[in-house]
């Protein structure tokens, strides 16, 4: 997967999200649409997840 | 028998330093919307604008008035899609809106270094290492010696006249510095991704070339030699002004630079000083924070590098109160003496 800064601020990790939710490991937020854009770096995954990397 | 004292969690400054400015952040991502796409888009159709009516006035400009209109009208036409727009865009300042159209994956813009190289250099490179000596090649761009823990050499004796030369050029001088050929002489690039970077370049410099000084110049008929010395003076203006305001951004005299040493083991609250203590912003009005990109909000660009531009100057009072509160420099001032003191620091490490 691509990657930059590995902290959030460079957004070089963007790999589209196909489905399921994921959580901002920094804010807590739990987000996601199929065809979203996701920073990796900083996003874990909630349940199933199926990413177009 | 004695009652010990409860050990006291210590509290750490720079680390309530970082969730102060998390919570500037959380407080700016929770407002943005309706607004401030209103304000990207209104920006990208003056730009438009402005592009089409230079343009137009250019393909006339055997008229002398109309030269100096054109000009004036493409110089901020580029000036904005560079600083405001592009920079900006490609920070992922505007992803959250899910504009395809107006997207860090997807913006292609008006300057010699294609998108995707320049976007790996500052976005990763430069925004993790700020300032630190030997990561950020963005202290002196491989060619200028800025602090004194740069080993010095003679070339550098040369550096204020280079340093000057490099403006109206500067759009040529990030291009070949995004290639990052002293990355591949250490060994931390390969040959085949140079290689790679020196085709895109090649593909966007015939493109910006044949736009500017092919296409343009041919579609003005007769006014074609006004049209191109048109295209080539607002490139150059754009260049310099560019220059000029991405210099004040770390270069002025008391801006800080770190080692490696420094950043091991950072923090995301050290990671927040190290950004306010290595940028340095300048004062203006509205107008002139707009045409710089805001980018004389160094310092809030730098703590909040991928929130809207236009949010800036609204948290920088709350930014520097914070500073304020907590001991930490906050360097800025007039656009005049931030170039002055970048011109010092220059002239000072040019000599060993």
């Amino acid at each position: 997967m691509p990657y930059g800064c590995r902290m959030g601020v460079c957004h070089g990790c963007l790999v589209r999200l196909v489905d399921g939710r994921v959580r901002d490991l920094r804010t807590g937020e739990v987000h996601g649409e199929p065809g979203e854009l996701i920073q990796t770096c900083v996003n874990g995954a909630t349940g199933p997840l199926v990413l177009d990397v | 028998m004695t009652a010990s004292a409860l050990p006291v969690k210590a509290v750490d400054p720079t680390e309530e330093l970082g969730k102060e400015l998390d919570r500037v952040r959380s407080d700016v991502i929770a407002a943005r919307g309706a607004d401030d796409a209103h304000y990207i888009r209104t920006v990208i159709a003056v730009h438009r604008g402005l592009e089409t009516g230079g343009r137009l006035a250019l393909s006339v400009s055997l008229f002398p008035p109309a030269w100096c209109a054109g000009t004036a009208m493409l110089t901020v036409a580029k000036t904005l899609e560079n600083m405001e727009l592009g920079h900006n865009i490609l920070h992922g300042q505007w992803d959250w809106m899910g504009d395809p159209a107006i997207h860090s994956t997807t913006w292609e813009w008006d300057f010699a270094t294609p998108a995707d190289a320049w976007k790996r250099t500052h976005n990763h490179l430069h925004h993790t290492y700020t300032n630190v000596v030997g990561r950020d090649r963005d202290l002196g761009y491989t060619i200028l010696r800025m602090s004194p823990e740069q080993p010095w050499h003679p070339v550098y004796l040369l550096q204020p006249l280079y340093a000057a030369l490099l403006a109206p050029v500067f759009e040529w001088g990030i291009a070949l510095y995004d290639l990052e050929a002293d990355a591949v002489a250490d060994g931390r690039k390969s040959v085949r991704s140079f290689l790679g970077d020196v085709a895109g370049l090649a593909r966007k410099a015939v493109h910006q070339f044949a736009k500017d000084y092919v296409l343009f110049p041919l579609l003005a008929g007769p006014s074609a030699v006004p049209c191109l010395l048109g295209n080539l003076t607002a490139n150059a203006l754009r260049n310099v002004w560019a220059h000029t305001v991405i210099f004040c951004g770390h270069f002025p005299g008391d801006v800080q630079t770190f080692t490696e040493d420094q950043i091991e083991g950072e923090t995301r609250g050290q990671w927040y000083e190290r950004q306010i203590q290595g940028s340095a912003n300048i004062d203006g009005g509205l107008l002139f924070h707009v045409l710089s990109g805001n980018l004389g909000h160094q310092i809030e660009h730098h703590a909040f590098p991928d929130l809207p531009s236009n949010r800036y100057g609204e948290v920088a009072p709350r930014v520097r109160e914070i500073c304020a509160r907590r001991g930490l420099p906050y360097i800025t001032g007039p656009l005049w003496r931030q170039y002055a003191s970048m011109w010092g620091r220059v002239l000072r490490h040019a000599v060993p």
